[in-house]
């Protein structure tokens, strides 16, 4: 009998030679992106600035505010400056050249943003949706909006989910899928007040679930960071025993693995999945949130709650994707990670456990997974893309945590990219990375 | 044997995400709601002394319940903690510094210990929220450590730094005397804290009179010293009225460090008749953190999101009952009505009610004084300004506890009065400038330099607001209330306060004389030898 061990490595092969195969076309057609991407994650400093200048870019409103940020970060703000950037700084002493600066500033942004963000239309969406679909790609929608302040806030919000459904719907759009977060729905989402915050949460959710269930559209709650945790399983599960949902089957969860106690969670999740009629979806991410966590907890002196390493998180990954996998009946998994090895963990466990098909999937985030996407569609796995949508300057918080992904050097993107790693060292089980 | 003293860290604020310590709050509120309406005596020189006259202190959300019933001091009673004070005096200064400091950290070690409780009587009697009573007792904590820490590091005699041969040069700190603490009810359980436990760290006896308004809180913080192991009549408890009793202490000639936490007003009169009726030998130290008229500055690149979560969280923090409160915006003129907009649509969000719900974000005023105060400023800034917000709050709520919505005034000049005075509520004042260099100049156009703040993204921008903000603590990109000791050192300047700054390294020297020996060790043209140095 094969072992998982043994798949793992031959699976992972497979999928590191199908990205391979078209990793090539791809990247003589985009090689700026690829190179753009190594220069910064090579040097720290300017990736920090970087993010900075994206971040308050779609802000600025006059071509002299865009040429002073642009000076404030990437001149002053860099002990090492591009030369790229030397010459845009000394065009944009010129009046012509300060346009020309900033527009080429603008239009970089742009491009960056729409890479990973879709138009807030639903036409837009739709044209997306399409595109993925002629590849045999599902899709899930997040809607991106500014931070929910206020009730009228959280009340629109709601708002544009439900008619994304119904907009998607009247275009003719097959499948609805979403994604959302709970914090977007109640502007006091504290778990200081839990009951509270659980029973206003759900009073929202609850309309978009009744459409969502017309439709049969999947939602999955997206879960952030750790304070909202408890909340967010809580209200998942409470208002799926509720009568109305108790037999809707396109209800969705993500977890992280990267917590310390990521598996003592699902465990209470498969639990409680036991005693329903349908089963589950389950997101399983290693998390989006990391920084965050490690900051947070220092600022506060709390105990970190996620893992330090990033072999012990993509330890926790394989020990959550086998646990989810073994409770196949009550449990369809979705492994979202772009790491080639947790995949092709996955897909050995599956195997060999004999998990359905269609309990098990792989989804990938829009303009993250592209070639990976490919590569598992064609070895016979579904998967499903994460789009998020909406305008670039609320959509900032999600584009700033994919850039940094991307250049993150401990990221796959990173070292799967033409940096030479061999096959060898990517598939390393967790256990054997830290040793190295 | 002195034990090892790790080096301090801040306390850290409650998880309130975890069920266990949402459910031990919600024990220690039932608890204390049992304890309410009991009466608590003086303790002069350790021993509970009982008054007729006394001082009932009741919940702000609920002026019907009693909180505790606390004897009432009298001038003669003043002098008798006087003479405890001067008795424990005697033996106090000469207490080792290390064994003071001691003290501090056992009541550390108590304060933690009965947290819950400690925030349970909070909410009861000040009226703050789960958060807002949090962040309260975590301070108290800290002020414990650090200026524990701090007199360790004062206490060890020091040779000056200019020495020269066969003479020596000694420093060292020396207590004041007698102290006199006026408590305050805004911080009851942190300033209160900071002040006794500076004044008796440095070697001081103290008087300590709270505010009439949170006098049971003021006895619990007595209790804890007195729990660690204090001696009697280093720490005497006298709370009474502030004309008769707290000017009588303020005017003693035994006095000779006082330190208040108040408003301007109240900082200029202990001034001056502090000034005008000296101590016995001298001039009396005062120390005095007064009011603020603090700003927030939002500019045309700032991340909107944040500044007006940041404004929701400075200027409505405890109803905007702190010194360090946002009572000001001044905003770039591109943003406003954007930023104007949401900024109500935030405070019209936010749950008013009783603090003891845990969802409750603004509890109550402290008092109908404080109430009728704001209303006032309400009135005028109605003659002043465009008024875009004046939240109502339900009857059931107004009908017993001291409760008043967010209210917020537009186009108002930088000189009108709801821009220029410590209104110590939740009304703010909207300013509308064209530019940054505005937005400061505004900014520092009041009689106070307490906090302020600025959101921003543009690097020059930021670094001219730390350049030209005159404020005691200016915080960029983030709220500028809650200042955590140690890391930022508190206080202002103007009519903000005399300084030092509280949670700073300089504070407890306050407390204390510096003292240089001077000795002359060459008698007849000869020294020891291996005092030449050369």
């Amino acid at each position: 009998m094969t072992s998982v061990e043994d798949l793992t490595q031959s699976l992972g092969r497979e999928l590191f030679t199908l990205v391979q195969k078209e990793t090539r076309p791809i990247i003589k057609s985009f090689w700026w992106k690829e190179k753009a991407i190594m220069w910064f994650a090579r040097d720290d400093n300017l990736r920090t600035q970087m993010l900075r200048f994206v971040d308050v870019f779609p802000v600025l409103q006059t071509t002299a505010e865009k040429n002073q940020h642009m000076r404030e970060y990437l001149i002053q703000g860099l002990p090492r400056i591009p030369p790229l950037f030397r010459i845009a700084d000394a065009l944009s002493r010129f009046p012509m050249g300060a346009k020309i600066v900033a527009s080429v500033a603008e239009q970089s942004v742009k491009t960056v943003g729409q890479h990973f963000i879709v138009g807030p239309t639903s036409e837009e969406v739709l044209i997306a949706i399409r595109k993925l679909q002629k590849e045999g790609a599902g899709y899930t929608l997040d809607v991106l909006g500014e931070a929910v302040l206020s009730e009228s806030e959280a009340d629109k919000y709601m708002q544009k989910y439900i008619s994304f459904m119904e907009q998607l719907s009247s275009l003719g759009c097959p499948h609805i899928d979403l994604s959302l977060k709970l914090s977007a729905l109640y502007s006091q989402f504290d778990p200081v007040d839990f009951e509270g915050s659980v029973e206003a949460v759900k009073n929202r959710l609850r309309k978009i679930l009744r459409v969502a269930k017309t439709m049969a559209a999947p939602v999955t709650l997206d879960v952030e960071q750790s304070q909202y945790r408890d909340l967010t399983l809580k209200i998942f599960m409470e208002i799926l025993d509720e009568e109305e949902f108790k037999n809707f089957e396109n209800a969705g969860i993500a977890m992280h693995a990267y917590f310390l106690d990521s598996e003592e969670k699902i465990r209470d999740l498969i639990d409680w999945a036991k005693g329903r009629a349908t089963p589950i979806l389950v997101r399983l991410v290693k998390g989006a949130y990391w920084d965050w966590e490690i900051i947070t907890a220092a600022q506060k002196r709390w105990s970190i709650p996620v893992y330090r390493e990033k072999w012990q998180t993509d330890a926790s990954f394989e020990r959550c994707t086998d646990l989810l996998l073994e409770n196949c009946d009550v449990i369809r998994l979705g492994v979202a990670s772009h790491n080639i090895r947790s995949i092709a963990q996955a897909m050995a466990k599956a195997s060999i456990l004999d998990v359905p098909r269609g309990r098990l999937e792989f989804q990938v985030l829009l303009g993250m997974g592209d070639l990976l996407r490919k590569a598992i569609l064609r070895m016979g796995y579904s998967v499903r893309v994460y789009m998020a949508s909406g305008e670039l300057l609320p959509g900032m918080g999600y584009l700033v945590r994919r850039i940094i992904e991307n250049t993150a050097q401990t990221g796959f993107l990173f070292q799967s990219l033409g940096t030479g790693v061999p096959v060898k060292e990517l598939l390393k089980s967790p256990q054997d990375a830290r040793l190295s | 044997m002195v034990k090892e003293v790790p080096p301090f860290s801040n306390e850290p604020p409650t998880a309130w995400s975890r069920e266990e310590n949402r459910h031990k709050m919600k024990s220690a509120l039932e608890k204390v709601r049992q304890e309410l309406g009991k009466s608590y005596p003086l303790l002069v020189n350790g021993k509970p002394l009982w008054t007729k006259e006394t001082i009932v202190s009741t919940n702000p959300a609920n002026f019907n319940e009693v909180v505790g019933v606390v004897a009432k001091g009298s001038q003669e009673l003043a002098d008798q903690a006087i003479e405890a004070a001067k008795k424990a005096w005697t033996f106090w200064q000469k207490v080792p510094y290390r064994q003071r400091a001691e003290y501090l950290f056992k009541a550390a070690e108590l304060m933690r210990a009965q947290r819950f409780e400690l925030l349970a009587w909070l909410v009861f009697e000040a009226g703050k929220n789960w958060r807002e009573a949090d962040v309260d007792v975590a301070e108290a904590i800290d002020f414990l450590e650090y200026y524990g820490r701090q007199m360790l590091l004062l206490g060890e005699p020091g040779l000056t730094e200019a020495q020269i041969p066969a003479e020596t040069n000694v420093s060292y700190y020396i207590p004041r005397g007698i102290g006199l603490v006026l408590g305050i009810w805004n911080f009851p359980c942190a300033i209160n804290t900071g002040m006794n436990a500076a004044s008796i760290v440095a070697g001081n006896a103290v008087i300590f009179k709270p505010a009439s308004l949170a006098p049971v809180i003021g006895y619990k913080i007595v209790e804890i010293f007195q729990e660690a192991g204090l001696p009697d009549g280093v720490l005497n408890y006298l709370p009474g009225a502030g004309e008769e009793v707290g000017e009588y202490l303020v005017k003693h000639a035994d006095i000779s460090v006082i330190v208040l936490t108040g408003s301007k007003d109240a900082g200029l009169r202990i001034d001056k008749l502090a000034g005008e009726h000296p101590h016995r030998y001298g001039i009396k130290r005062r120390v005095l953190e007064t009011g603020g008229k603090n700003a927030l500055i939002v500019d045309s690149d700032a991340d909107l999101d944040e500044a007006i979560k940041g404004t929701i969280a400075s200027w409505l923090g405890y109803q905007g009952q702190k010194c360090s409160a946002c009572s000001r915006v001044i905003i770039l003129e591109d943003v406003h009505d954007y930023f104007i907009e949401r900024l109500i649509e935030a405070a019209k969000s936010l749950k008013i009610g009783d603090p003891q719900d845990p969802g409750t974000f603004m509890g109550p005023l402290i008092s109908q004084e404080a109430l009728e105060k704001v209303q006032r400023y309400v009135e005028i800034g109605k003659g002043e300004g465009k008024l875009l917000l004046e939240r109502d709050t339900p009857e059931e709520l107004k009908e017993r506890g001291y409760y008043i919505g967010p209210v917020i005034f537009t186009d108002v000049s930088p000189q009108a009065r709801v821009a220029q005075e410590e209104i110590f509520g939740p009304v703010l004042a909207v300013i509308k400038v064209k530019n940054f260099a505005e937005a400061i100049e505004v900014a520092n156009s009041t009689g106070y330099a307490l906090t302020g703040g600025a959101y921003s993204r543009s690097l020059q921008h930021i670094k001219k607001a730390g350049e030209e903000f005159d404020v005691g603590n200016l915080y960029i990109n983030r709220p500028i209330t809650g200042s955590i000791v140690g890391r930022q050192h508190f206080g202002g300047h103007r009519g903000s306060g005399t300084g030092p700054k509280a949670g700073g390294p300089d504070y407890i020297k306050a407390f204390m004389n510096e003292k240089t020996v001077t000795e002359n060790i060459m008698r007849r043209g000869f020294a020891p030898l291996e005092e030449v140095k050369i």
